[in-house]
């Protein structure tokens, strides 16, 4: 099934009879009510089983196919998006880190519809992982096992998960070997072992199942374990970096929606005589919104195929999708909003007020699975080598290709090859000289392409300034790590363009590099003309999708 | 390497590095003491790995300080893979 399919089995969103209809996720929201029917109606529809690596028996062989199939769901509702992909978060740490039978017995739980939760997080520690206090002790007896004590709290899924997978203290003195993963089965679990924290109000995702469990002593048999004792810490941050990546596909369904919204508003709303439409600030704000979306994508496509073919570097280009694409699809989110007015706030017209539901949902993407702070964090730790890596042009340049053609299949994803420590730096942005050079654009996308390369000198440069910090990060680092994270997004959009002819008119390429630059360097006067033109382009191009 | 470097060669190095990374004398670094006590984040096991890696010109997990926690420890496990470099290539 691909999101083509995925999307025309569930229907007609607007037709209030739909199962997954817009309606429904609004009458849900205003009951704070968990979207169950509509999460079976995408279990029916075998949903679950692309959370599942192929080789374990499931149908993920291509993460950009899950993410095109979450911006789906996304695109209608957020929610149910954030409520169903759980069960990827939940069980990732078994396709990264678990043997291939743990494996296989997940995965035929997850197929057949038992939501899975993953239990990181705790009261008062937050992102700060290595505070947790959940522990899990060495049973007593012959046949080994643990007994977890400890509550995990603001878990998404925790009440309704049948699984979670749940870090756990396994040596009091705690530090980076002191964690493990164990995968806990709540139907195996004795009554009384455990028990579930209320649901915890929220702003966005209000129907989601953000609560908590308290294990009371719970048994866990010696199977739980996934990976290796005191490798829990390494697991959970190399699975991360495939969640991280996946989250993306949240933002950009989001992104459609918003931009469908205004697309309509400005069509249709009459003012001063004419359609808003006509009016050209609101042409200018959908054009560049339009390059937003487009840089999104090209990083997220970017992101996504390296999973599979630079694996080695998904420390970086993880946390530079994780830290980019949310927080840029917050500010189109944001735009679409003020060309919306007053409807922007309106809770039962247009769709029946998606968009103020869209644009409380999406708040939280950039907020869970590592906010922009954790992930800038990464890329600071990341400088000396990125810094090494672009001063020498230094690229796995097979990986490089395959990552970018996207006429090239994708090999199966290899979580053994993810690494917390990325050597090589990021070869999309250490390629970024050798791409220009060769860049077969016209004079305007020459000139910007120019410009972005004089530009990731300069960054890099200032990288190279910022001595490396093993303790407090200084808050002008995490100003360069969003530069960096502008010249990664140009690099994207520039190897993609490259490397595929006839992908997307030479206008995409040129608002995206306008858009990167008016904020890698937004002293600079810039013309916007160029969200115009591309207003008009996509509107040639089969109307504005 | 021709000369490769000895365990108190290295122990001496990482001294050296832990101190600068943590803006302090190289006499206040005990290399018996684990290195989180100092107060070192647990990130600092990348940048000290890279840094390895430039001296030594070996390949290293990333997560070696996270196993080796202390420059004793470290030191062993280093002078160790430099010499089964050492011998491998002879």
């Amino acid at each position: 099934m691909d999101a083509l399919d995925l999307d025309r089995e569930l229907g007609d969103p607007a037709d209030p009879a739909a199962v997954f209809s817009y309606a429904r996720c609004a009458e849900l929201d205003r009951a704070e009510e968990f979207p169950a029917d509509i999460c079976r109606e995408l279990d029916r529809l075998g949903l679950p089983a692309h959370y599942v690596p192929a080789e374990a028996g499931g149908a993920l062989r291509s993460y950009p196919e899950l993410i095109e199939l979450i911006r789906t769901v996304s695109r209608r509702d957020l929610t149910v998006a954030v409520a169903h992909a759980k069960t990827f978060l939940g069980s990732v740490c078994v396709w990264v880190g678990g043997d291939r039978a743990q494996a296989e017995r997940l995965a035929a739980k997850v197929v057949s519809g038992v939501p899975a939760s993953w239990g990181l997080t705790e009261r008062g520690h937050g992102s700060d992982l290595l505070a947790g206090e959940v522990g899990a002790t060495p049973a007593a007896g012959p046949r080994g096992g643990y007994v977890l004590t400890g509550e995990k709290w603001l878990i998404n899924n925790a009440t309704r998960g049948g699984l979670l997978s749940v870090l756990a203290r396994t040596d009091p003195q705690g530090g980076p070997r002191g964690f493990s993963v164990l995968l806990v089965d709540k139907g195996e679990l004795p009554e009384g072992s455990y028990r579930l924290l209320p649901k915890v109000p929220t702003h966005g995702i209000r129907g989601a199942d953000i609560s908590g469990i308290a294990f009371l002593g719970a048994p866990l048999p010696a199977g739980a374990l996934v990976g290796r004792p005191g490798g829990g810490l390494e697991l959970v941050l190399k699975s991360l970096q495939l969640t991280r990546t996946v989250c993306a596909g949240l933002s950009l369904g989001a992104a459609d929606q918003a931009l469908r919204q205004a697309e309509e508003f400005t069509a249709r709303r009459v003012l001063y005589g004419g359609p808003l439409v006509r009016m050209p600030h609101v042409r200018r704000t959908l054009g560049e919104s339009y390059a937003a979306r487009f840089v999104a994508e090209a990083v997220t496509l970017a992101a996504a195929r390296a999973v599979h073919a630079l694996p080695e570097e998904m420390s970086v280009v993880s946390a530079v999708t994780k830290a980019f694409v949310p927080a840029r699809i917050d500010e189109l989110i944001f735009a679409c909003g003020e060309l919306l007015g007053t409807r922007a706030f309106l809770t039962e017209v247009h769709d029946h007020g998606i968009f103020q539901k869209l644009s409380r949902d999406h708040r939280v993407v950039s907020i869970f699975d590592g906010n922009a702070a954790v992930n800038e964090n990464v890329i600071v730790d990341h400088f000396p080598a990125l810094v090494r890596g672009y001063r020498e042009g230094a690229a796995d340049r097979d990986g490089l290709g395959r990552a970018l053609d996207l006429s090239r299949p994708l090999d199966a994803p290899d979580p053994a090859r993810l690494t917390l420590r990325s050597r090589l730096g990021c070869g999309l942005v250490q390629d970024l000289r050798a791409a220009v050079a060769r860049l077969p654009a016209g004079p305007a996308v020459t000139a910007l392409a120019a410009e972005l390369l004089e530009a990731c000198d300069e960054v890099h440069d200032e990288m190279s300034r910022l001595a490396p910090s093993v303790r407090d990060v200084p808050a002008r680092a995490f100003a360069l790590a969003q530069r960096y994270e502008l010249c990664f997004a140009g690099a994207a959009a520039v190897g993609l363009w490259a490397a595929n002819p006839g992908w997307r008119d030479e206008i995409w390429l040129e608002s995206g590099l306008s858009y990167v630059l008016a904020r890698l360097r937004p002293g600079t006067r810039r013309r916007g003309e160029v969200f115009d033109r591309l207003y008009e382009a996509a509107g040639r191009d089969g109307g504005h999708e | 390497m021709s000369n490769a470097p000895s365990t108190e060669d290295l122990r001496i190095w990482l001294i050296q590095r832990v101190a600068s990374y943590l803006e302090k004398d190289p006499s206040d670094i005990s290399p018996s003491v684990s290195l989180t006590q100092y107060g070192l984040d647990s990130v600092y096991a990348f940048v000290m790995c890279g840094d390895i890696e430039d001296h030594l010109d070996l390949r290293l997990e990333p997560t070696v300080a996270w196993d080796y926690r202390t420059i004793d420890a470290l030191a062993d496990h280093l002078t160790t893979l430099v010499d089964r470099r050492a011998g491998g290539a002879g």
